[in-house]
């Protein structure tokens, strides 16, 4: 309650956070600490009305509440609690009608939610479990909320009128709930998700690439970064599902490097996108860890997708190839816009060394995954269905250090 | 890669450490990279030679690029990361990964002496790059096919490598002469390594061969010159791939120390010059002089030099084909002698401007010992 309370709310909250991290800690829960980290790093380049920071420590607790929850009934509540705080913190004037469509939106998708969840209810008398139909209209509820295409148009609304940071959170936290949630319900291979995630992937793919403004251009991508998460939940293979974890995090740290650059070089239209000078490789960097290019973590998270799907159904596959080179031509047309550098003035040190931070994270994550499947996924079990969960032994680099010291010797 | 991080903290740690990396990546290794994918390192044994080429190359382009920004230097030392761990990749998705890992690097470099070009050069790698990873996970006549399109946008062959003369122009010189010493070899070691289709290869071939013969010839600018006539030679590795696959190693040792040394002089002379127009170049050296001549005459194939004896393999490889092949790329090759004397005749005019860079005699003292390893 520490935030809610007092005057100085962003202090509070900034406090509820740290003590969040170190009792997650304590408890082994890398999850939480991974997201309870995120939140200090968009507190702190951040520069919201003092009420707003309650709400987002709100937002932030239910998701950790929705991955937590025993039944459908509290997966919802969660859901709709962090949604809740949401309208408020997007709540401007000027923001009155894109905030206007969410509301309608979400409200669609809730109402489906919570008629499977009633229509299960009756049919079966647990929360735990939802008959066929049910599920069918609880996953269509989660994917309206989703913010994948075709149901895309309130997110990039969001993204075009809110400021950067606030887009920030929408892309880090928020949009990855939906798609946690969809985890923890699609246990078993749904073809039909299948097609409908290829469908929203072309789909956001090829309207990103006819894009003109930046930001809208961007949840495009964020659009079709989060039908790769569907593809690889509907799959529901063991490695699938850890495939989407991991794109999950990969997309977290690619998308908060991309806003924290774009925050830097104050640039929010495609015509006047220049680096920052001083910060040249680190813009460039976060276009192309986006893009799920190398050394960059979404690269190997698109493998691993991609090997996971290969398994499965070649077509799939083949589509998903497909679609990868329609990303690079989106990535090639972000990147050809970039029109030289910018004298932004003095940068921010906090914003500085959370560039640096993030890509080199992007960096070790990206040469050393398995790090990822070591530490975090072991901790993700209470998610239910089949994951990989890896013994931990070595670290590969350790491993390499190793075998290369011998092999001298 | 961690010397490629330390660099940007510490230039002189940086390139230490790059150093001792290359003396260090001897031994095989594998690792779990992803769950279910075991990456493996270990370069086949008649590539090992060649290997030691590209570290050695590597290892004078870093030191050619120590005076670069520390960032640009970064690049340049994740870029020769992705060479040489190309050289020795064992599963498919290693291989693509260190394709993938060579873009953003080049990329970057390339971005600040012309945009247009970094663009066209990304462009043209990420096609190649999900055009191989199409081939390695097909099967058949449709893999072969995709494949050979795909590397044959790396080799640089006519018409699909129309980045090649930009990119190498316009590249800084160590990143030029790796880009012709090693980069384009890497698409010739991948479709050795999997698989090509042969009727589209040896058309690829023998066009390359013709176009990057005469463009060459009429071409001004000492590096684009340079860059044709990797067009050219690349066409001839095609050949060695097709008709005496036992040769291609050795030729792409030659190609990559001639090459790679040709550049290293050239980004010498026009730095020093400030003249990159061919025509008006005049330049006397005790150190360049006879690398450049030594490199030329081996890409010729003149004997007794090591370009003969791969050659002579290639023509008889071809002869046992069709000697009709034969005589058409025999009239092709006679193309090449055209740009190796305009190459030479840089020495040969008045009123010449001193160069000297003792770097570059490095290849061209192995290109010559190279001739040692001809059985």
């Amino acid at each position: 309650m520490l935030p809610f309370l007092g005057r100085h709310r962003k202090t509070a909250t900034v406090f509820a956070f740290i003590f969040a991290i170190i009792t997650s800690l304590r408890s082994n829960y890398l999850i939480a600490v991974f997201f309870f980290i995120l939140s200090l790093v968009i507190i702190s380049i951040s520069h919201w009305k003092d009420a707003k920071y309650p709400l987002f420590f709100l937002a932030m607790f239910d998701l950790i509440g929705l991955l937590n929850s025993q039944n459908f009934l509290e997966l919802f509540l969660y859901f709709e609690l962090a949604i809740f705080a949401s309208y408020f913190l997007i709540f401007d004037r000027k923001n009155f009608m894109p905030l206007i469509r969410y509301f309608i939106v979400n409200s669609i998708g809730s109402a489906l939610m919570i008629f499977a969840i009633a229509l299960s209810f009756m049919s079966t008398g647990s929360l735990s479990h939802l008959s066929p139909t049910a599920l069918i209209l609880f996953v269509l509820g989660l994917l309206i909320k989703l913010g994948i295409a075709p149901f895309q148009d309130w997110l990039v609304e969001i993204y075009k009128f809110v400021p950067l940071s606030m887009a920030l959170f929408f892309s880090t936290v928020l949009t990855e709930i939906a798609p946690l949630a969809l985890l923890i319900v699609v246990t078993v291979r749904v073809p039909s998700l299948e097609i409908f995630a290829m469908f929203s992937m072309f789909l956001a793919s090829v309207m990103a690439f006819s894009e003109k403004n930046m930001i809208r251009m961007l949840a495009l991508i964020d659009a079709s970064n989060l039908a790769y998460d569907v593809l690889a939940i509907a799959i529901a293979t063991p490695a699938s599902r850890s495939a989407a974890l991991f794109m999950m995090f990969s997309h977290v740290i690619a998308m908060c490097l991309v806003f924290t650059v774009l925050i830097i070089s104050k640039s929010k239209s495609i015509d006047k996108l220049r680096a920052p000078k001083g910060l040249v490789l680190p813009f460039y960097s976060a276009f192309f860890a986006l893009s799920g290019l190398p050394p960059f973590q979404l690269f190997p998270s698109k493998i691993m997708l991609f090997t996971s799907v290969f398994d499965v159904s070649h077509p799939v596959s083949y589509f998903l190839l497909f679609n990868m080179g329609l990303s690079a031509l989106v990535s090639l047309r972000i990147l050809a816009s970039i029109r030289g550098t910018r004298n932004v003035g003095p940068i921010d040190p906090k914003l500085k060394i959370l560039v640096w931070g993030l890509l080199i994270t992007s960096v070790v994550f990206g040469l050393f995954p398995r790090i990822f499947f070591e530490g975090v996924l072991s901790q993700m079990q209470f998610l239910g269905g089949p994951i990989y969960v890896i013994q931990k032994n070595t670290i590969p680099l350790l491993s390499a250090i190793g075998q290369t010291i011998s092999g001298i010797l | 890669m961690a010397s490629a991080i330390l660099v940007l903290a510490s230039r002189r740690m940086g390139i230490l450490l790059s150093l001792f990396s290359v003396a260090l990546i001897k031994a095989p290794l594998t690792f779990d990279w992803l769950p279910g994918i075991t990456f493996g390192w270990d370069v086949l044994a008649n590539f090992q030679q060649l290997f030691g080429v590209f570290a050695l190359l590597v290892v004078i382009a870093i030191l050619y690029s120590r005076k670069m920004e520390a960032k640009y230097l970064s690049s340049m030392m994740v870029f020769c990361a992705g060479l040489l761990g190309f050289l020795g990749a064992s599963h498919p998705l290693q291989f693509f990964m260190f394709l993938e890992l060579m873009i953003f690097p080049a990329f970057y470099l390339l971005l600040e002496r012309d945009p247009t070009t970094a663009f066209k050069y990304f462009a043209f790698m990420q096609v190649s790059s999900i055009l191989v990873l199409a081939g390695m996970i097909s099967s058949g006549a449709i893999a072969s096919l995709l494949l050979t399109l795909g590397f044959s946008i790396k080799m640089g062959l006519f018409p699909l490598g129309s980045w090649l003369p930009d990119a190498h122009s316009q590249a800084p010189h160590p990143l030029s002469a790796l880009f012709s010493g090693a980069l384009v070899a890497c698409g010739v070691y991948g479709l050795y390594r999997f698989s090509y289709n042969f009727l589209l290869l040896l058309v690829l071939a023998i066009i390359s061969i013709v176009y990057g013969a005469v463009r060459a010839s009429k071409e001004e600018d000492l590096k684009r010159l340079l860059a044709y006539s990797t067009v050219s030679q690349m066409g001839y590795a095609a050949l060695a791939l097709l008709f005496a696959p036992e040769i291609l190693p050795l030729f792409l040792l030659m190609h990559s120390l001639a090459k790679a040394g040709l550049f290293f002089a050239a980004g010498s002379i026009i730095e020093q010059t400030g003249i990159s127009n061919i025509s008006q170049l005049s330049v006397s050296s005790s150190s360049l002089t006879l690398p450049i001549i030594i490199s030329a005459l081996s890409m010729a194939g003149i004997p007794p030099l090591l370009g003969f004896w791969i050659e002579l393999t290639i023509f008889k490889g071809i002869a046992a084909y069709s000697l009709l092949l034969l005589m058409g790329v025999l009239i092709a090759a006679a193309f090449t002698i055209f740009y190796v004397e305009r190459l030479v005749s840089i020495f040969m005019r008045r009123s010449p401007k001193r160069v000297e860079d003792w770097l570059s005699v490095i290849p061209a003292i192995l290109l010559v010992l190279g001739v040692l390893l001809v059985e």
